[in-house]
């Protein structure tokens, strides 16, 4: 982390490259099939939210910036809360309590889409948790940025 | 002695060392970086005692969010020494 640095690393940059889009796959691997393997919402949505910080390491504050809408994103996490709980929701309506897994009988054991809601609020946790922490990220990145070198 | 019980052994006295000098170190951003692999260390034993659900939660959080997050706070904090 030094202080004054004109010319970005290439090497940093590199490595930014290469892993950037394997921690995005991963993680949206793992929030996807969040019922079927380990892993789940969380997990998979700090996944993402670390590609921010391997952005940053490459190219700088002054390109994530650019990149992301701040305002946006922390819509963005009510957006997550509210479908969660409207999928919790949609098991009174359904069935007869809150959080009633329905559309069950859809699809064989063991297929992507076989487990009714609980698959779409595995999804929304993780949407949740993937603006909230890559806010937080950006949040904390914004606290470097009047001194980095734009 | 099983093959499985040397490998948690040597796991396990990696958590120890690693969590020793990470109180030990006097420079904060060593201990970080201890704290750091103490995490990933913490993981491998998850997924040694079949927890792999863990093991992801604590290898994303434990050994990648927290140390970027203490060593974003240590930079600012350390600038606001030298003014």
């Amino acid at each position: 982390m030094s202080n004054n640095r004109k010319v970005k690393d290439v090497i940093v940059k590199t490595a930014a490259d290469l892993f950037t889009p394997i921690a995005l796959v991963l993680g949206f691997y793992i929030i996807l099939h969040g019922h079927l393997s380990p892993g789940g919402g969380f997990q998979g949505g700090v996944l993402v939210a670390s590609a921010v910080i391997l952005i940053y390491l490459g190219y700088g504050y002054s390109e994530v910036s650019k990149r992301f809408n701040m305002e946006f994103i922390k819509k963005n996490e009510a957006l997550g809360a509210i479908l969660f709980t409207v999928f919790g929701l949609a098991g009174i309506l359904y069935g007869s309590v809150f959080f009633t897994n329905v559309f069950v009988g859809i699809g064989n054991v063991g297929d992507l889409i076989s487990s009714g809601t609980i698959m779409f609020m595995n999804d929304s946790v993780g949407y949740k948790v993937l603006t909230g922490v890559g806010f937080l990220i950006l949040l904390m990145i914004g606290l470097l940025a009047p001194d980095n070198e734009n | 002695m099983n093959s499985i019980v040397i490998l948690n052994t040597l796991v396990i006295i990696g958590i120890l060392i690693s969590a020793f000098l990470t109180v030990k170190f006097d420079n904060l951003l060593s201990s970080i970086i201890a704290l750091s692999i103490t995490g990933s260390f913490v993981a491998l034993e998850f997924m040694l005692l079949h927890a792999p659900d863990v093991a992801i939660a604590e290898a994303a959080v434990g050994a990648v969010l927290s140390p970027v997050i203490f060593i974003i706070t240590l930079k600012k904090v350390k600038e606001g020494k030298e003014e």
